[in-house]
C-alpha cells in the first residue's frame, strides 16, 4: 500500500488536517515515522496524544488497508490532498482536509463556475421556493451547485437542480456512506448520480454535532460565491457565510422579513455587506452569464381570456387560494377550480402550500 | 306446549329463546340455566320483585331452563320473558299463542328500555307472531312496518292484557317521510374552501374516500361535518339497516333520512372501531355504515387500527370472530380522513413558521403513508385563510347544501344505472381491470395521461384511482364520456400531486 496515502488515511482518521502534516513534514520526511517511531517520536508532536494512541490502534489492525477495501467495494473513492484532482482553492486553506472520499458520477469539482447554497433545515414556504429557483438557475446556467445536502434549503436547492440538469456536489457531515437523515436516500441517489457526494469524514462516520460545522469550512472554500437562502441569527449557515467571508469570497443573502426569524440572519449579513440577492438575472450578471431568454417566461399565446386573467391575477398577487382568486377575477370558485387544475396540468401554476396556488413562472 | 319466547342478539340478528318453566315444591328458590350471562342469571331477583310487585305471588322451587341450551344468552332483555313464564306457570295468566317478550324488569314492575328492539321486531315479523316491548322502545318498533307489538309500561300492563283484562294498544307503524333534515352545517355556512366543498360533493357523488390535509383552524372538521348534508337520504333498505345497527348497539337515534356520522378519536381501540367483544357488538365502523366515518388526527391513530380498516372497506362488510362465534356486520363506510401537514401543524402556513425537527416531519410523513392511503382516493389540501382573505372574499359564500346532495343524488344515480348489471353501486367500488375497460374515455384522454404521467411517478393502482374519480367527475357533469378536464381535477387529488407542497 502506497505509504503516503496511508499517512493521510490514518492522519484523517484522527481528524488531524493539513496543518497537522505540515507540521509533520516540517521534522520528518518519512511518513513511516507516524505509526512506526524509529528514530524520535514526531508524530508526538503533531498530534495528542489520545490521537496517536487511536491511530496506532488503528494501524495495528490494518484500518488503512481495510477502509480502501470497504470503500473499492462501496464504489467509493479516496481523494488524497496531494491529488491533481484535490481542488485548489481547499488546499489553500490552512485545515484543508487531507482526505476527501468521493461517491458519485463526476469525477472532479467542475472548473467551472461554482456557487454554494445554503440556509436552515427548517425554512419556511418563501425559503423553499427561493431554494427552488436557486437550484434551477444553478442547473441551466451549468453552476455546479455546492451545499450540505441536508434536509431544508440544501436538499431543496441540489434537488432542483439535479432536475434542471445540472451538476451538484453535497459535502457531508457523516460518512459518504451514510444516508442522513435517512429521509434523503433518494435525494443522495440524486447527487450522486448527477455529480456527487463528498465527506472528508471516514466510510462509517455517524452524524455527531461537531462534524456538520467543521465540513462547513468545505462549503465556504470550494465556492466562489456563497449565497444564503434562510437563516436564523444562530446557524451553521452563519457559520458558512462568516468563512466564506473570511476567505474573501462574495456572499450573497436573500432578504427577507424582519420579524421572520429564518430571514434575520441573512438580513444582518446584507446589512454586514453582504450582496443582496435581488433576483436572478443581477446574480448572473455578476457572474458574467447573460440570463438566455426562455420561450415559457411570456404568458402563452393558446390561453383564453379566464385563463389570462387568473393569471394576471396570482402575477400581481403571488400566492392565493382559490377562493380569493375567484373574488379578485370575478368568477365562480367552481370555475376557478376548473381552470386551475387545467393550469396546473399544463403546467403554469401550481400549489405552492395547503389549497394555495403561484404562478409558476415566479420561481 | 310452551309459547313464551325471549330473544337474544347474535349480531344483527335476534336467535329465539325459549324459555321454560318448572315450579316444584320445597323451600323457595329461583335457578336459571342454559348458559346466561350475569345479566340473565341477576334476573332472577328482578324477576321476583317485579312479579310480587305486580301482585303474583311465587312459591316453590323455580328452576327456569333457556332453551336452545347451547347458545349463549346475553342481557337484560331476557327479563321479562322469564317473569312472563313464571306467571304462566304458577297458573296466573294463560298464553294460547307463541309471543315474543322483550324488557329489562325494574323491581316495582316497571319495564326499561333494552338494545335490541329493533331486531327483535324484524324476528316477530318475519316469524309472524307477536311482540311485547317496554314503552321506551315502541319508537323503534314503530318503524318496522308490518309487525304486531305491544308497547307497555310495566309488567302489571302486560299481565292485565293478557289476562284480558285490560288490552293494551298496538304500536302504530310510523311512516318516515322522504324529507331530511336541514344540513348542519350547511355548505353555505362554510366561508371559502371552495376547494375543498368541490372535492366533498365528488367524495359524495363516487363514494370515495377522502383526506384533508390542513393546519390547525384551517376548518378540516367542519368540512368533514357538512359532508353528511350533502349525501342523499337513506333509501328504506339502507335506513332499516342502520336503526337495526343502532338498535343492537343500543344506541338511541333520530327518525330520519340522515346517514349517519360517526367522529372517531384516535385513541380508539380496534375492537371499538371495528366491533368485537365477549357480546360481539358492533364497532364505529358499523354505527357508520352507509353514512361518514370521521378519523381526525389520522395520523395519530395506532398502526394496528388502521391496518384493521383496510379489508372492511375493501369488502364493505367487517367479520367480527370471537370465541363466542363470528358475525358479519356491513361496513359501508365513506371514509374522511384529517391530518395536519406536520406535527406542529403549521408546515407550509403562510403566517406561522412550521417548528418541527426534520426527524420529527419525517416520522410524522412515514405515519401518514402506507397501504390505507390506497383507499383513500381524493387528497385535499385545505388552506387556513387570513383574515384579509376571508375579507376579500366577501359575503357571498357558495351554494346551499341542498344543492349540492340533488347533483349528488343525480349522479349516483347515473353511476347505478351504468353499473348495477355489474353488481355495482358507485365508482369507488369498481374494479381496476373492470374499469380500463368501461370507463369510456375521449380519444384525446389517453394521450394526456400519457402526457401526464411523463412527470410522475403513478402506479398501476393510483392510475385507477385517478379514473375512478375522473369518472366520478364526468358524472357529475353528466358527460357521458371522461373527458380531458376530468383527469385533470382527478390528477389534481392525487396523494403525490395535493401534497406536493409538504415536500420541501
Amino acid at each position: 500500500m502506497d505509504e503516503r496515502l496511508k499517512f493521510f488515511l490514518l492522519l484523517n482518521y484522527v481528524n488531524a488536517n493539513k496543518s497537522s502534516a505540515a507540521k509533520f513534514f516540517a521534522k520528518s520526511d518519512d511518513v513511516r515515522e507516524l505509526w512506526r517511531p524509529t528514530r524520535t517520536d514526531v508524530a508526538a508532536d503533531v498530534v495528542s496524544e489520545k490521537s496517536l494512541a487511536a491511530l496506532r490502534k488503528a494501524n495495528d489492525t490494518a484500518w488503512a488497508e481495510n477502509e480502501l477495501e470497504r470503500a473499492e467495494k462501496m464504489g467509493i473513492s479516496v481523494m488524497t490532498i496531494d491529488d491533481d484532482n484535490y481542488p485548489d482553492d481547499l488546499a489553500n486553506l490552512k485545515d484543508a482536509p487531507l482526505i476527501l472520499y468521493w461517491k458519485g458520477k463526476a469525477e472532479k469539482f467542475p472548473d467551472t463556475l461554482k456557487v454554494s447554497v445554503v440556509g436552515t433545515r427548517r425554512m419556511s414556504a418563501y425559503g423553499r421556493d427561493v431554494s427552488r429557483m436557486m437550484g434551477r438557475m444553478c442547473g441551466e446556467n451549468d453552476i455546479a451547485l455546492i451545499s450540505g445536502g441536508a434536509w431544508g434549503v440544501d436538499g431543496t436547492s441540489q434537488n432542483e437542480c439535479c432536475d434542471a440538469g445540472g451538476a451538484t456536489f453535497a459535502i457531508l457531515g457523516t460518512g459518504v456512506d451514510i444516508v442522513y437523515p435517512a429521509a434523503n436516500r433518494t435525494l443522495f441517489e440524486k447527487i450522486s448520480s448527477c455529480g456527487a457526494l463528498v465527506s472528508e469524514f471516514p466510510i462509517g462516520s455517524k452524524g455527531l454535532p461537531w462534524r456538520f460545522p467543521q465540513r462547513n469550512r468545505i462549503v465556504a472554500a470550494l465556492a466562489q460565491k456563497t449565497i444564503v437562502v434562510e437563516a436564523p441569527m444562530k446557524s451553521g449557515s452563519m457559520i458558512t457565510a462568516r468563512l466564506a467571508l473570511e476567505l474573501g469570497k462574495e456572499v450573497w443573502a436573500v432578504p427577507g422579513q424582519i420579524f421572520n426569524s429564518n430571514s434575520q440572519g441573512t438580513n444582518r449579513l446584507i446589512y454586514d455587506g453582504a450582496y443582496p440577492f435581488v433576483d436572478e438575472e443581477t446574480f448572473l450578471a455578476s457572474c458574467g452569464i447573460s440570463q438566455k431568454k426562455k420561450p415559457s417566461e411570456d404568458i402563452p399565446e393558446n390561453l383564453t381570456d379566464d385563463e389570462r386573467n387568473i393569471i394576471n391575477a396570482l402575477h400581481e398577487n403571488g400566492t392565493m387560494p382559490v377562493d380569493s382568486i375567484a373574488a379578485a377575477v370575478g368568477m365562480t370558485c367552481a370555475d376557478i377550480l376548473k381552470y386551475i387544475t387545467m393550469l396546473s396540468a399544463k403546467g403554469y401554476v401550481y400549489m405552492s402550500a395547503a389549497g394555495r396556488y403561484s404562478l409558476k413562472k415566479n420561481l | 306446549m310452551n309459547n313464551i319466547t325471549g330473544l337474544t342478539l347474535y349480531g344483527v340478528n335476534g336467535v329465539a329463546v325459549e324459555v321454560e318453566v318448572e315450579i316444584t315444591g320445597g323451600l323457595f328458590a329461583i335457578s336459571v340455566v342454559g348458559l346466561a350471562d350475569t345479566a340473565v342469571k341477576e334476573a332472577r331477583e328482578r324477576v321476583r320483585a317485579a312479579l310480587r310487585a305486580s301482585g303474583v305471588t311465587v312459591r316453590g322451587r323455580v328452576a327456569i331452563n333457556l332453551a336452545p341450551a347451547d347458545v349463549p344468552k346475553e342481557g337484560a332483555l331476557l327479563d321479562l320473558p322469564i317473569a312472563v313464564g313464571i306467571a304462566c306457570a304458577s297458573g296466573c295468566v294463560d298464553l294460547p299463542k307463541k309471543t315474543l317478550f322483550i324488557g329489562e324488569l325494574a323491581l316495582d314492575g316497571r319495564l326499561r328500555a333494552v338494545r335490541g328492539a329493533v331486531p327483535a321486531a324484524f324476528f316477530a315479523k318475519e316469524n309472524n307472531i307477536e311482540l311485547f316491548v317496554p314503552a321506551g322502545n315502541a319508537a323503534e318498533v314503530s318503524l318496522v312496518d308490518g309487525v304486531t307489538a305491544y308497547a307497555a309500561e310495566s309488567l302489571q300492563d302486560v299481565l292485565a292484557h293478557l289476562r284480558g283484562e285490560k288490552k293494551l294498544d298496538a304500536v302504530v307503524p310510523h311512516l318516515i317521510g322522504e324529507n331530511t333534515p336541514a344540513a348542519d352545517p350547511d355548505f353555505a355556512d362554510i366561508k371559502g374552501q371552495a376547494a375543498a366543498k368541490r372535492a366533498l360533493e365528488i367524495a359524495a357523488a363516487g363514494h370515495h374516500n377522502i383526506l384533508f390535509i390542513g393546519s390547525p383552524g384551517s376548518g378540516k372538521t367542519l368540512l368533514a361535518r357538512a359532508l353528511k348534508g350533502i349525501l342523499p337520504p337513506l333509501s328504506d333498505e339502507e335506513l332499516m339497516e342502520v336503526f337495526l345497527l343502532r338498535s343492537t348497539a343500543g344506541l338511541g337515534f333520530d327518525i330520519n333520512r340522515e346517514r349517519p356520522f360517526r367522529s372517531v378519536h384516535h385513541t380508539a381501540s380496534t375492537v371499538s372501531i371495528c366491533g368485537g367483544g365477549q357480546a360481539l357488538r358492533p364497532g364505529e365502523i358499523s354505527l357508520a355504515s352507509r353514512g361518514v366515518l370521521f378519523l381526525d388526527e389520522f395520523p395519530e391513530f395506532q398502526r394496528d387500527v388502521i391496518e384493521a380498516l383496510r379489508q372492511p372497506l375493501e369488502d364493505g362488510s367487517i367479520t367480527v370472530s370471537r370465541a363466542s362465534g363470528s358475525v358479519v356486520y356491513p361496513a359501508k363506510v365513506l371514509v374522511v380522513a384529517a391530518c395536519n401537514p406536520c406535527p406542529c401543524g403549521f408546515a407550509g402556513d403562510s403566517e406561522k413558521q412550521c417548528i418541527c425537527t426534520p426527524n420529527a416531519l419525517e416520522r410524522y410523513r412515514r405515519k401518514l403513508s402506507g397501504p390505507i392511503l390506497d383507499r383513500i382516493d381524493i387528497h385535499v389540501a385545505v388552506p387556513r385563510l387570513t383574515p384579509e382573505e376571508l375579507v376579500s372574499i366577501g359575503s357571498e359564500n357558495g351554494e346551499k347544501s341542498e344543492a349540492v346532495r340533488a347533483r349528488v343524488t343525480y349522479a349516483r344515480k347515473v353511476q347505478r344505472e351504468r353499473w348495477s348489471r355489474f353488481g355495482f353501486q358507485c365508482n369507488s367500488e369498481i374494479p381496476e381491470k373492470f374499469l380500463r375497460k368501461n370507463a369510456s374515455m375521449k380519444s384525446d384522454v389517453k394521450d394526456f395521461i400519457l402526457g401526464a404521467l411523463k412527470n410522475v411517478s403513478l402506479s398501476g393502482r393510483g392510475l385507477a384511482r385517478v379514473l375512478r374519480v375522473a369518472r366520478t367527475i364526468a358524472d357529475l357533469a353528466g358527460a357521458a364520456r371522461i373527458e380531458v378536464p376530468h383527469v385533470a381535477e382527478a390528477m389534481s387529488y392525487r396523494e403525490g400531486e395535493a401534497t406536493a407542497w409538504m415536500n420541501g
